[in-house]
């Protein structure tokens, strides 16, 4: 009886023990089996190069998340709410949002899902909220390579609006750090940019262009592009599109490491376990590109070196 | 039955645009987000003037014709690409042979006052010289965009760039790296097969290769034709070389192959009755570099043509060959500040051979030319070109242009423009001899020369307006007179004028539909009206006094895309042959050919139909092509055995 007893408890301790273990190792798998839905504002390559970066980035560290991709653009304006409902209501563990059209639309509805984007310049204008990467590289940036680039220059041109206030206010403040003087105009509309050009064409070496919608469409910059060729001032451009129609230079984001920093913002939110991370974050490789036709119009001399970190040249 | 389609048709089109213009009503009225600004892009042209220029400052009317254009369009060949260009018109004579025309008036079958290159090389047809748009070794896919500069051109192009120029610019090696299959089949025998592969080594070579198939029904066939299906075959292959950061050099090898082509010529009548056969192999080595601004050339094409058929009711082998070669050179330079000057030369051999009627015949010619574009202040630019050619027939030539541009506000440009140009008379009109048909050697060069005001602009921020007016006078026009009720002599004949005018409007009525009207008339007349040379009247008739295109095109939500477009074009009267009594004895059933007559006035709608997707996580497009939706049966170019008619085809893209 005694030796019946003594199997008895020993068999209970050995079920309890094996369900011990079995229900830990089942909610431990599925606490490490995560989801996160990748909603992008727009089947463009620009945010399909993020979303590469930041896939590529959790199956470089190995993690357990599944991702469940969405294209905004597949849908109707009208369906859109009902859209982010049904995103919402998948109980995913993160949402990714590229670009400010689905970076708005998420965080408008999410409430108990932590929401991280990537791909949305001038996020206080547009009424996004952190955590997330961001696409404004800070001026600092731009005038320390800008240095490099054209040591020669000292006097950079730069019209703005009310939207871009704070962007010149930025360019001022990093330009007097690098020896820079910023000579700004204030317009109301793109119409006014002509005159706002002619006004100070003649005191500057240089035109910093700002990510303004206001002053900035095809024509105000065809005419930018035009002028400043005939003028002998070099452009910063918006972007490498910008440069391959006729602006020097321009300073870009690695659209693909933006995706990275995001996923790696994405990682460190999950395992705080939900809180939130209330910055926003600059992008960490800047690359530029350079336009060898406009250098040879302008009859500007590059240092050395410079030509070869350039990662994209164009007018070879 | 027919009526009842073309309702529902109708419907379906309608319903389409509703519903995007409720799908993307919101989405217009919606702010663009920012990072928008850094993926778009801005324009650029190569232009007539050699170097790329915004097309505001371009000193020629041109019209661009983008890749994605083409794509809309739902064409299946490069002329029919072109078929929205105001001023230019090339007639279908066959499905696969769309040479019955021009640009800016004058037109004739087959169209030879036209230059026609593919990225800078020029492709004729040396025999008649006349584009070999049709033989172009390069698939539509390869395209980026397709320049058609309107009126004369010879200043920079030399001879046969007379009344226009069609450059067909192909996409950089760097910007086709992938694949990229295409499958497109549908009515009227229609079947094309492209593959495209590209890519890089090392970062020294970009490269490209493109292979294809294509068939087509010689719809309105030529009588006499064993296979009314013509087949190509297409193959060819770039490559860039970077030396280093200053130079670079591309080799561009192809090789065309066409079996059972039908082609009729309103002089000699109809080509390689009974099905004809080409092999065309061309290759080039360009060499640039910035510094100093350079462009070297050499260039050789060799074709060869042959066919087994009737000629005077004799079984025979019937070959010929022709070819071109070539060296270019140019060199771009800013001597002084506002001042961009151009200037080079280049020459060229042309061969024909065809003993049964030409004989050996060869061309050695020789050109130099410079053109200077100096901006005098930021709203006035000035741009002046002469050249100067050689030609063992014609001799010495000289063609030039001025145009004054004028910018008084922003987004509008005025253009005046007085210009010159000339065609030296191809081998058939120099050299032909049948028992029918004479050319002759003495024959001298047609010369144009032509007065151009034109006016570019915005007129609020979604409508913009181009307008052209000209006025062209031709001497020593070379066309064939009956010297008796049976032989036609090539000669020069009167001196004929021309006026006319070239409008578009193109609207935007949301970032997702966008709109094109335009509008030609060209009024052509002779010097002497009393003279009633029958030649010269029949000259008058092959252009159509009013031409017009409409357009509407919308990119939907979930990718679709739909492009519609109206083609108007007016009355025009060919020369009628009867080509019977030429072949008594031994020809077919189908025994009767007539070719030329009046086309009737006629208006036809086509639409093209999008949608793009992913498939296994690569893009991807179906197309469906409606060319003539209510099957209008009409004549370009009237050819007794049909007219055309409706044409549905689809298409399947794949890129990975």
């Amino acid at each position: 009886m005694l030796e019946m007893q003594r199997i008895v408890a020993r068999g209970v301790v050995l079920f309890c023990l094996f369900w011990l273990v079995s229900v830990t190792t089942v909610s431990f798998a599925a606490e490490n089996s995560a989801l996160i839905a990748v909603v992008l504002s727009d089947n463009i390559q620009p945010y399909n190069d993020a979303v590469k970066g930041f896939k590529n980035y959790l199956s470089q560290r190995k993690t357990n998340i599944k991702t469940v991709d969405y294209a905004l653009n597949e849908y109707k304006e009208n369906e859109l709410t009902g859209v982010v409902d049904k995103i919402l209501s998948n109980k995913q563990n993160l949402i990714f949002t590229i670009g400010t059209y689905a970076t708005k639309a998420i965080q408008k509805s999410a409430r108990d899902t932590s929401v991280v984007f990537a791909m949305v310049l001038t996020p206080d204008k547009v009424g996004v909220s952190p955590p997330g990467v961001i696409m404004d590289i800070p001026s600092a940036v731009k005038f320390d390579n800008l240095k490099k680039i054209l040591p020669s220059v000292r006097k950079v041109g730069f019209i703005y609006s009310a939207d871009s206030l704070s962007l010149f206010e930025e360019a001022v403040e990093a330009g007097n750090k690098f020896g820079f003087q910023i000579i700004g105009k204030r317009i109301d509309s793109g119409k006014e940019f002509p005159s706002a050009f002619e006004d100070i064409a003649g005191q500057i070496d240089c035109f910093l262009m700002v990510a303004d919608a206001k002053i900035y469409f095809p024509k105000s910059v065809e005419y930018l592009l035009r002028e400043s060729c005939d003028r002998n001032i070099p452009v910063v451009g918006l972007s490498s599109n910008y440069v391959k129609a006729g602006a020097l230079v321009s300073f870009d984001c690695d659209y693909e490491d933006l995706g990275e920093q995001a996923a790696e913002l994405a990682l460190k939110i999950m395992e705080d376990g939900g809180s939130l991370n209330a910055q926003f974050v600059t992008p960490r490789k800047v690359k530029f590109a350079l336009n060898l036709r406009v250098v040879e119009m302008l009859d500007i001399k590059i240092p050395a070196g410079v030509l070869k970190e350039a990662s994209e040249v164009f007018g070879k | 039955m027919g009526k009842l389609k073309g309702i529902l048709m109708c419907l379906v089109i309608l319903s389409l645009f509703v519903t995007g213009i409720s799908a993307r009503a919101e989405v217009a009225q919606s702010s663009s987000p920012t990072e928008l600004m850094l993926f778009q892009e801005i324009p650029m042209v190569v232009t007539a003037s050699k170097i790329e220029q915004p097309l505001t400052e371009s000193p020629s009317a041109i019209t661009v014709i983008t890749a994605e254009d083409i794509k809309q369009s739902g064409a299946t060949s490069i002329d029919e690409a072109l078929r929205m260009v105001a001023g230019a018109h090339f007639g279908y004579v066959t499905q696969a042979f769309m040479a019955a025309g021009g640009i800016r008036g004058f037109f004739k079958l087959p169209d030879n006052k036209i230059m026609f290159m593919v990225d800078g090389i020029p492709e004729q047809i040396e025999s008649y010289g006349y584009p070999a748009s049709y033989r172009a070794s390069i698939t539509l896919e390869e395209i980026e965009r397709i320049e058609v500069l309107r009126g004369p051109g010879s200043s920079l192009y030399g001879p046969n760039a007379m009344m226009g120029v069609i450059n067909v610019i192909t996409k950089k090696t760097k910007d086709t790296h992938g694949n990229l299959i295409s499958f497109t089949a549908g009515e009227r025998g229609v079947m094309m097969v492209n593959y495209i592969h590209g890519g890089s080594l090392k970062d020294k070579v970009d490269y490209r290769v493109a292979i294809s198939g294509e068939q087509k029904d010689n719809w309105g066939y030529i009588a006499y034709a064993r296979d009314p299906t013509v087949k190509y075959w297409r193959g060819n292959t770039a490559i860039d070389y970077y030396i280093d950061d200053n130079s670079q050099v591309n080799f561009k090898g192809s090789y065309f192959s066409l079996r059972d082509g039908a082609t009729i010529f309103e002089s000699t009548g109809p080509l390689l009755y009974g099905g004809g056969n080409d092999n065309k192999y061309t290759v080039a080595l360009t060499y640039t570099s910035k510094e100093p601004n350079i462009l070297l050339r050499a260039y050789q094409g060799f074709m060869n043509h042959w066919k087994r058929g009737y000629i005077y009711d004799c079984l025979r082998l019937y070959q010929f060959f022709q070819g071109t070669k070539g060296v270019d050179f140019q060199h771009t330079l800013e001597p002084f500040k506002k001042d961009t000057l151009v200037w080079g030369g280049n020459y060229m051999q042309q061969q024909y051979l065809a003993p049964t009627n030409v004989g050996k015949r060869r061309h050695d010619m020789n050109g130099i030319f410079v053109d200077n574009t100096y901006k005098l202040k930021d709203k006035f630019h000035i741009n002046t070109g002469a050249r100067y050619d050689k030609h063992p027939n014609t001799g010495n030539s000289l063609s030039h242009r001025v145009s004054f541009l004028y910018f008084p506000w922003q987004d509008h440009s005025f253009r005046f423009a007085w210009a010159s140009s000339y065609r030296n008379p191809d081998f058939i009109e120099s050299y032909y001899t049948s028992a029918t048909v004479y050319g002759h050697e003495d024959n001298k060069a047609e010369k144009a020369e032509n007065f151009e005001l034109g006016y570019r602009g915005k007129l609020t921020k979604k409508l913009s307006l181009e307008a052209n007016i000209f006025y062209t006078k031709i001497t020593d026009y070379v066309y064939f007179v009956y010297t008796s009720t049976t032989i036609r002599d090539f000669l020069n004949i009167d001196d004929l004028f021309e006026r006319g005018t070239e409008i578009e409007l193109k609207y935007s009525f949301a970032d997702w539909l966008q709109g094109v009207l335009n509008y030609t008339y060209i009024d052509q007349w002779e010097q002497n009206e009393m003279s009633q040379l029958e030649a010269t009247s029949s000259v008058l008739s092959m252009t159509p006094q009013h031409m017009f295109n409409g357009q509407l095109r919308g990119y939907f939500k979930n990718g679709l895309s739909a492009n519609l477009e109206l083609h108007y074009v007016g009355a025009t009267d060919w020369r009628k042959y009867d080509w019977t009594p030429y072949y008594t004895t031994y020809r077919p059933a189908e025994s009767k050919t007539y070719g030329g007559g009046k086309a009737a006035r006629y208006i036809i709608a086509n639409l093209r139909l999008g949608y793009k997707f992913k498939f296994l996580k690569n893009d991807a497009e179906l197309g469906l092509a409606i060319f003539d939706i209510f099957d209008k049966q009409y004549d370009d170019y009237p050819v007794d055995t049909s007219s055309v008619g409706r044409r549905i085809t689809g298409t399947f893209t794949y890129k990975f």
